[in-house]
């Protein structure tokens, strides 16, 4: 079974030599083939969240025509440990045109005897929609101050890009206030000799902006 | 055919049996000499790699630094996993196919016999670079040693001292000298079967053997070229791997992967090949299922080619890049449970009897199927993002690589050695290192998949207190495992010096036309070709 005897041999060897030539040149063309493929197929821009919000972040994004397609939007709420507040949104869902700027509101009662500081921090899921919702307003740019017992009603105004992905067609707006300690001027912090570690509370106290 | 019978009449009219002295090794054509070259340079650098294991498992026996300095941690670290990949595994298996396959498919010798003997020396050659990188940082001026796992990912491999640069030229030789043995055994396996035996009806090692060269060199240029950048990042000057300069470190980890990933496959192929082989000798059946065993070697090989990029699924890849490679890398799964479940209905009512390759063949079934099903749970994304550069995954790759690579090589070599040596092992020996072997690989590797779940990471030369008890228990296996090589080392060298004659076909259910041959075989057989129907 020697095909071909001196000549087949040659012939095999020859050919598995030119395959190794080519994966070594393959190596040094694997990043140039990538950038092509991504470019032909579109791959790299839809997939890559850093690609994406400067569509959503163009002043003219708001007012550019909305697309008819509906998303819904889902609003979920909550509160550290610890926090004595109830927090809950005046809708549950809402259905939104992509491009459209929309206005909800939330409830937020603080439950205390004494006056809490908190703030909220915002979460789009999926991660992949992030890039695609922006907030024009929103009580979590700003620390929020409760009196005892007041309640008051908290907006948001967002909008979601016209060009969130077709597979996405539902997302959820989670947010999540988070305690500030009460502020009470920390013992002995100006005679605080440098290197000298600060207690937690005076630490979370000096970290959290006061505004 | 002709044409090469005169020849080799022609020759062995000169020689009259093989040369004398050392020119009889260092100017070898003969696939069986050069076969025993290969496994010899194997068994050293497995104890010289075993050794750096038992330093490994000494440092860690204790929390805190007892016995070295970080760096030299890391470089054993390093260099036990080259040494163990390129220096034993690869050069054992490599030895086996040279000894075997040309008596397996009716070949009077390899088809290029002088390009086997350069790729042996070649490996030689590398061999001593890897040795040297190690030395050269104890010597005046020769800067930090390589410290950053075999990976070698930049940018730390761009700033490890000369000892990198020896290195690089390692991975060349050694990679030439792969690329040259692949090429040789493709070459022999498609142009030198004996008349009659079509590829269906070749042994089963022999197919694992050709998967695994195609492997071979599809993927060792890759990492040819991924060095090749280094080299010039480090001293021309280019930005292959630099951001600064517009380059990419993660380009090197998908070259580098690129080949690391099939390369699992190049040390489990060839074992899984032995194993298809000593399981029907032992259980005195057919292999069941010859053609699914074919199409799972080829379809392993292919889908492994595939799916790289699992390696790196904290780099940040897109959603739909991770997911095709956790779906592809589970995919893999499908045909090695297909090639497990082979070898278990060949067993299945087969007159079973259990020699030491016989052990270890089950052994394999059951502890491979057990790395593989972490490898699995590895594969999943989230999983996987937990378990990271955890001691989880030393302990998936320790029960992959040594039941499917090493063990499979231990198996083979007691199932050959009758054959190559013409002497029968000490069975009771045998049988002792396999003991010593599963309690020691087992007790070693086993409680690394507590640690690693617990959060200890790996290539660290200290751990947390908590880790302590484990990690004892650990090292004591570990110190087992390594004592029971010294056990191996005396069966090979006690058989080798002689002992029991051994038959022809060695063992009662042996088929093939290596066991029609004498044990030990003469220099040159099969130069009138068999017939096989």
């Amino acid at each position: 079974m020697d095909a071909g005897g001196e000549k087949g041999r040659r012939y095999t060897t020859m050919a598995l030599g030119v395959v190794v030539a080519m994966m070594f040149c393959f190596g040094f063309a694997i990043a140039p083939l990538y950038s092509l493929l991504c470019k032909v197929t579109g791959i790299k821009a839809a997939a890559t969240p850093a690609a994406a919000p400067a569509v959503v972040a163009a002043p003219g994004a708001a007012a550019r025509a909305p697309v008819d397609r509906l998303v819904t939007v889902k609003f979920d709420t909550n509160v550290t440990d610890g926090l004595p507040w109830e927090f809950r949104p005046l809708v549950r869902r809402v259905e939104v045109r992509p491009g459209e700027a929309l206005k909800v509101s939330f409830s937020v009662r603080n439950l205390a005897g004494q006056t809490v500081v908190a703030r909220a921090v915002a979460n789009v899921v999926p991660w992949q929609a992030t890039p695609y919702f922006s907030k024009t307003e929103c009580f979590c740019f700003q620390e929020q101050s409760l009196a005892p017992g007041e309640t008051r009603e908290m907006a948001v105004r967002f909008l979601v890009s016209r060009d969130l992905p077709e597979g996405i067609n539902s997302l959820t707006l989670s947010y999540t206030f988070m305690t500030r300690v009460p502020v009470s001027p920390p013992a002995g912090r100006s005679g605080m000799a440098v290197g000298q570690r600060p207690q937690p509370a005076a630490a979370s106290a000096v970290a959290g902006n006061p505004i | 055919m002709s044409s090469t019978t005169t020849t080799h009449g022609h020759e062995s009219g000169h020689h009259h049996g093989p040369p004398r002295g050392w020119r009889r090794w260092l100017l070898s054509t003969n696939h069986k000499d050069i076969g025993t070259m290969y496994l010899v340079f194997a068994l050293v650098m497995l104890l010289l790699g075993g050794a750096m294991a038992m330093l490994i498992r000494a440092e860690l026996f204790m929390p805190g630094i007892q016995l070295m300095e970080p760096d030299f941690y890391n470089n054993l670290v390093t260099n036990h996993a080259l040494i163990m990949v390129f220096g034993a595994v690869m050069p054992a298996a490599a030895g086996m196919a040279n000894w075997m396959l040309p008596m397996m498919i009716g070949a009077p010798d390899m088809a290029l016999p002088r390009m086997n003997n350069m790729s042996f020396w070649f490996l030689v050659a590398g061999g001593v670079m890897l040795v040297l990188s190690m030395v050269v940082p104890f010597l005046p001026g020769g800067g930090t040693p390589v410290n950053t796992g075999w990976t070698l990912y930049p940018p730390l491999s761009v700033q490890v001292g000369m000892s990198m640069d020896f290195l690089i030229f390692t991975v060349h030789l050694l990679g030439i000298s792969s690329i040259l043995a692949s090429i040789n055994i493709i070459v022999t396996i498609m142009n030198c079967r004996a008349p009659g035996m079509t590829l269906m009806k070749m042994p089963i090692f022999a197919w694992s053997w050709l998967v695994t060269a195609f492997l071979l060199i599809l993927i060792m240029p890759a990492l040819a070229g991924a060095v090749t950048m280094l080299l010039f990042d480090r001293h021309f000057g280019t930005s292959f791997f630099n951001a600064a300069g517009g380059g990419d470190p993660v380009l090197f980890q998908h070259l580098f992967w690129f080949f690391g990933h099939p390369e699992v496959y190049v040390l489990l192929l060839p074992s899984m090949g032995i194993v298809a082989q000593i399981i029907p000798t032992f259980a005195r059946k057919p292999l069941f299922g010859y053609g699914s065993t074919v199409g799972a070697m080829v379809t392993v090989g292919t889908i492994g080619m595939l799916v790289w990029a699992h390696h790196q699924y904290t780099i940040g890849m897109s959603l739909a890049a991770v997911t095709y490679f956790m779906i592809g890398t589970i995919l893999i799964s499908i045909p090695v449970g297909l090639l497990v479940f082979n070898f278990i209905a060949t067993m299945w009512r087969g007159a079973m009897t259990f020699e030491t390759p016989m052990l270890f063949a089950v052994a394999i079934i059951l502890l491979f199927t057990f790395g593989g099903l972490t490898g699995v749970m590895l594969a999943v994304i989230p999983g996987d993002i937990q378990y990271h550069d955890s001691y989880f995954v030393v302990a998936h790759f320790h029960y992959a690589l040594i039941p499917g690579a090493l063990l499979g090589l231990y198996a083979g070599t007691f199932y050959w050695l009758p054959k190559w040596t013409g002497h029968m092992y000490d069975e009771r020996l045998g049988k002792l290192f396999f003991w010593m072997v599963m309690v020691g690989f087992n007790m070693t590797f086993f409680p690394q998949h507590f640690l690693g779940l617990a959060g200890m990471p790996r290539r660290i030369v200290d751990y947390n207190v908590m880790f302590t008890e484990f990690n004892m228990l650990s090292s004591v296996g570990a110190f087992l495992f390594g004592a029971a090589h010294l056990v191996l080392l005396y069966v090979i060298v006690k058989c080798v010096r002689g002992g029991a004659a051994a038959t022809d076909k060695v063992w009662e259910g042996a088929e093939g036309l290596e066991w029609t041959l004498p044990s030990p075989p003469p220099f040159h057989s099969f130069t009138t070709p068999p017939l096989v129907r």
